[in-house]
Parts: C-alpha cells; sequence; structure tokens
C-alpha cells in the first residue's frame, strides 16, 4: 500500500519536469529572438555606413570629372557652342560609376559646368562650377591701347606708336583678365636671358623644341610660318635682333634691340625697350614703362596680337575657376 | 450490491491510505518549496539581469549611434556650407561658432527684366527664396562679386532658353543696379553655427538657435580649431561612450 501511495505522489515532480523544457525552450527562443535583434542592429549599421560610402564614392567622382574637364581646358568645339548653348561630353564609365559633364556657356568666356556621376540605382551626385575660358579677340579689345602702361609708369618715345588704335593707355595690372602674370609663366616655355629668335626646321618639318625658334612669319612657304608659341621668363630678357611671332611673358624688363622684328602679345611686368631700328607689331602691356628709340617702332595691330594668342589656347586655355567657392550647389 | 459495496470501502481506505501522508512526505514538500522559491528567485534575477544588460546595452549601443549620428551630421553640414563659400569672405569661423552667409541656390541669368533691378533667372535651390531674409551674390562675367539684397521673386512668363527641367524660372528684384554682364546670381541667408548645449544648432539672422543633431557633446571641449591655413573641429562626446574627434572642416588661407 504505500508503495502505491508513493507512486501515485510522484506523478506532480513530472509536471515539473514539463515546465522546466517550456521554460527551456523559450530561453532559447529569447536568447535567438536577442541574436537576430543584435544581428539586425549590425545590419542597420552596416547599411548607414554603405551608404555613406556611396555619397562619399559619387563625390569624389563628381569632383574627380570636374577636375579632369577643368585641366581639359579649351578644345576645338568650344568655339562653335553659342552663348546659351549647352554641350555634354560622352559618359564614362569607371569602377561601376557613371560621369558625365556638362558644358553651359554662360557668356564669351564663362562656363558652367556640371558633372553628375551615378552608380545605380542611386540617384546621381551633382557638382557645379564656374570656369572661366580666355576668348583671344575679347581679351584683346579690353586692352585700352596699342601699349598698355600700368599707373604713372614712365615713357620715353623717340620713335613711332602707330596702329589701330590709342597709343597708350593705362591697365591695373600685368594680366589678361583672370589669367595673371603668375599663371600665364607657369604656362610658357621658359627662355633664357638673352638671344636671337630664329625659325629652325628639321626634315622638313618646323622644329618646335628649339627654345628661339619664334615661327617665320615673313616665309608663307617654310615649315614653320603658322607656328607662333608661347615664350616666358623670370627676369630680365634680352632680344638681339631675329624675327618671329609669338606671345611673349616677362616678368622684368624686356630689351629688343639690334633689328629685331617680332610681332604678336608682349606682356611684361617691367619696362620695355624698343632700340636700334627694331620694331613691334601688335600689343604691348609694360606695366613699368616704355621706351622707343629714334628709327624703332611699335604698330598696333588687333590681328596679329589675336591671332599669336589664338594659337597658343590649347596651351594657355587651361579653364580658371570664375568663382573661389568649390561648390557652387544645389546639391 | 455488495460486492460494490467492498470494492467502495477498499477504495475509502486507499484513500484514507494516501491522505494522511507520512512524516518523510512532509519534508520533501517543504524542501522542494524552498528549492523552487530559489530557483524562482534565481530565474527572476537572472531574468532581470538579462533585461537589465540588454537595456544598458541598448542605451550603450543608442548612445555610441546619436554620437555617430551627429559626428556625421556635424561635418557634411559644416563641409558643406563652408565650401559653398570662401574664407574670410563668407565665413569667419571662432572657437565655438560659425559666422556665414549660407547659399541655398544658383540662378543663372537669362535676361535683363522689363523693370529696373529686375532680372529673369533660371533658379535651382534647397528651398524657393524668401525676399523677407534672403540675399544675392551677383557673379559678372570677369569673376567680379557684388551682394545685395533680394527685394522680390515672383513667376514670369518671360521664356529662358537653355533652363534645366530642375531649374524654375522666375523674376527676381534685387536692391541695387544691375551689371550688363551678369552672369550667376546665388541666393544665401545669413546665419551661424554654434556648438552649444551638447548640440550642433543653427540660427538664421536673429532667429534662434534651432539643434541639429543629438545633445552628446561636452561645450567646454568641443569647437572650432583655428589653425594656420585651415579650419576643424573637435568633437568630445560628453558621455563615455565614443571616442573625440579632430577633423579638418576647410582651408582658411592667411
Amino acid at each position: 500500500m504505500p508503495r502505491r501511495v508513493g507512486t501515485v505522489v510522484r506523478l506532480p515532480r513530472n509536471d515539473e519536469s514539463g515546465a522546466v523544457l517550456a521554460f527551456a525552450v523559450l530561453l532559447s527562443i529569447a536568447v535567438l529572438a536577442v541574436g537576430h535583434a543584435l544581428l539586425f542592429a549590425s545590419e542597420g549599421a552596416y547599411v548607414t555606413a554603405r551608404a555613406h560610402a556611396h555619397i562619399v564614392e559619387g563625390d569624389a567622382a563628381a569632383e574627380g570629372a570636374l577636375e579632369e574637364a577643368r585641366r581639359a581646358g579649351w578644345t576645338l568645339w568650344m568655339d562653335l557652342i553659342p552663348v546659351g548653348g549647352r554641350r555634354g561630353d560622352p559618359p564614362q564609365l569607371q569602377d561601376n560609376t557613371t560621369t558625365e559633364v556638362t558644358w553651359r556657356r554662360l557668356s564669351a568666356e564663362g562656363w558652367l559646368v556640371e558633372a553628375a556621376a551615378t552608380r545605380t540605382p542611386r540617384p546621381p551626385t551633382v557638382r557645379r562650377r564656374l570656369l572661366w575660358i580666355y576668348d583671344p579677340e575679347l581679351r584683346i579689345s579690353e586692352l585700352p591701347a596699342v601699349v598698355s602702361l600700368g599707373p604713372g609708369a614712365p615713357t620715353e618715345i623717340l620713335g613711332s606708336i602707330s596702329g589701330d588704335t590709342v597709343a597708350l593707355g593705362v591697365v591695373d595690372a600685368p594680366a589678361l583678365g583672370l589669367l595673371d602674370l603668375a599663371t600665364m609663366l607657369s604656362f610658357a616655355a621658359s627662355l633664357g636671358p638673352r638671344g636671337r629668335p630664329e625659325p629652325a626646321d628639321v626634315w622638313g618639318a618646323c622644329d618646335t623644341a628649339v627654345m628661339w625658334n619664334w615661327g617665320d612669319p615673313s616665309s608663307p612657304s617654310r615649315p614653320c610660318s603658322s607656328y607662333s608659341p608661347l615664350k616666358g621668363r623670370r627676369g630680365a630678357l634680352e632680344v638681339d635682333g631675329g624675327e618671329g611671332q609669338v606671345v611673349l611673358v616677362v616678368d622684368g624688363d624686356v630689351l629688343l634691340r639690334a633689328g629685331t622684328r617680332v610681332t604678336g602679345l608682349l606682356i611684361a611686368s617691367g619696362r620695355v625697350d624698343v632700340l636700334e631700328g627694331s620694331s613691334f607689331q601688335g600689343r604691348i602691356v609694360a606695366f613699368a614703362g616704355l621706351g622707343v628709340e629714334a628709327g624703332s617702332s611699335v604698330v598696333g595691330s588687333r590681328d596679329r596680337a589675336a591671332a599669336a594668342l589664338r594659337a597658343v589656347r590649347d596651351v594657355l586655355g587651361g579653364a580658371l575657376p570664375l568663382h573661389p567657392a568649390l561648390r557652387l550647389g544645389p546639391e | 450490491m455488495m460486492a460494490v459495496s467492498r470494492r467502495s470501502v477498499r477504495r475509502g481506505a486507499a484513500r484514507q491510505c494516501a491522505c494522511a501522508p507520512p512524516s518523510s512526505a512532509q519534508g520533501t514538500s517543504l524542501v522542494e518549496a524552498v528549492v523552487a522559491l530559489l530557483l524562482g528567485l534565481f530565474l527572476i534575477h537572472l531574468g532581470y539581469s538579462v533585461i537589465l544588460g540588454l537595456r544598458t546595452a541598448s542605451e550603450t549601443v543608442s548612445d555610441r549611434l546619436d554620437v555617430l549620428t551627429a559626428s556625421r551630421i556635424t561635418r557634411s553640414v559644416l563641409r558643406r556650407e563652408m565650401a559653398r563659400g570662401t574664407a574670410g569672405r563668407d565665413w569667419v569661423a571662432a572657437d565655438d561658432s560659425l559666422r556665414l552667409r549660407a547659399f541655398r541656390g544658383t540662378a543663372i541669368v537669362c535676361s535683363l527684366g522689363p523693370l529696373p533691378s529686375e532680372l529673369v533667372v533660371a533658379y535651382e535651390g534647397d528651398r524657393r527664396p524668401e525676399p523677407a531674409k534672403d540675399s544675392v551674390e551677383v557673379v559678372g562675367a570677369d569673376g567680379s562679386l557684388l551682394y545685395v539684397d533680394l527685394i522680390g521673386a515672383g513667376p514670369t512668363s518671360t521664356t529662358c532658353n537653355g533652363a534645366d527641367s530642375t531649374e524654375v524660372v522666375m523674376a527676381w528684384r534685387i536692391d541695387g543696379p544691375i551689371l550688363d554682364d551678369v552672369l550667376v546670381v546665388r541666393l544665401f541667408e545669413s546665419g551661424s553655427y554654434h556648438f552649444a548645449r551638447s548640440a550642433l544648432r543653427y540660427r538664421v539672422g536673429a532667429g534662434g538657435r534651432q539643434p541639429l543633431t543629438p545633445e552628446v557633446w561636452r561645450d567646454s571641449e568641443t569647437g572650432f580649431l583655428i589653425g594656420d591655413s585651415a579650419v576643424g573641429v573637435q568633437l568630445m562626446p560628453r558621455t563615455t561612450v565614443g571616442r573625440p574627434v579632430s577633423e579638418f572642416l576647410a582651408w582658411d588661407p592667411p
């Protein structure tokens, strides 16, 4: 009898074992839920970080495309775009990101450049910038005279100054619009302190590597007849005879002597002296003063100066920021 | 009937035997009750500890998220605002504040309007112009800049060749002379950013400072870092969660 009673009493203990099992199952489910919550939290942080990384990538791609466009500067098609018109460069694909650059002409020299970087399916990242690319005719017509001088610069004119506009005028700086002297010098091939410009050709082709080859304007049939370089010098420059066509940028004084005959554009931060029967045809900016000896001459020619400036557009035509802000907005 | 009665008696006897617990059975129930009580308390403690731990972990993660969010907002907002302007002219940074022209949009000039000081523009921006609080930066073809108030902005029937589909053609009136060679007009409001009361706050004109980030920074050690040629920001979290950050924001040439 006591045995049977004992058996009957143990029955509730079996029920307790079932509760522990249920508790263990619930606990496992709870742990699983917590694990998944942590997983989702990590996933959320990952998605946020990835989205931020994509924004940074898009930003870098658009900025890179803008900078590349700026460095490319002037190209031939630009003259064909009317003010108010626009042109899109072909899309570029790199690292799964497509960049498109659109040029919009706002004025003769002002361009709004827009770069859009797209990585599907995300919306494009757009960056815009205002750039300035010089127009040769406009730059020359902005010069006030055949010879432009700095304020109060002395002149000694015994020879002749003639041409298509007034002889002397005043400018604020030895510059061409936004192209200041330092910028122009950074683009120009460097000259020695003294030399004689002469055309040079090799096997029937103009040798443009020669420092003092400034073209051959008086011989239309020669290889260098159409060659017109951009040359520069930091310091005084003396030209001893010879002839050529050039855009000459000098951070110092310039001396043209011994019958030198040069056409084009001369920009000097110092004084320009034309001596010993020399002549210059085009436009001169002589910021620190001008001397023209008897028998020497300066002949103003808008066309010659503009032609020389046009000839160096692929070198000097790098786009400059028209607005100092790095971002024009909206973004 | 008789047999039934005997079985009933036997069942009754058995029940009596079962209902009279032996002394050993009573002791087992007490121990079991105590163990069950202790186990229950332990489980409750365990559960409470788990909940508390989860709550602490959740708060830590939330605080860390707030710090990261605040850092990201601070960086992106300040860098964007400063890149849209020029150091010294458009913005000036001090220890805990940045006063600036906050540019909000750009308008391409299509033509001069029929009225004096009126321009027809193709505008695209973060928001629509509000003459009550907005001014404009007029950009000339030679890069010259002029700052004047915007005194009117509204729709126009004049068309603008070359305008984008995202741009709105509008007529703007400005408080000043209009140059013939104006290219672009940029809309801005005068405002300032402050690190105050543990958050980055923005203030338009003389208005109140509105928080842009969660309040997570320690005011005394958070602010702008003014260098010789650059401006950065130092962000010090108020709690031990997160680490202090010093980052570049913009160049500030002397």
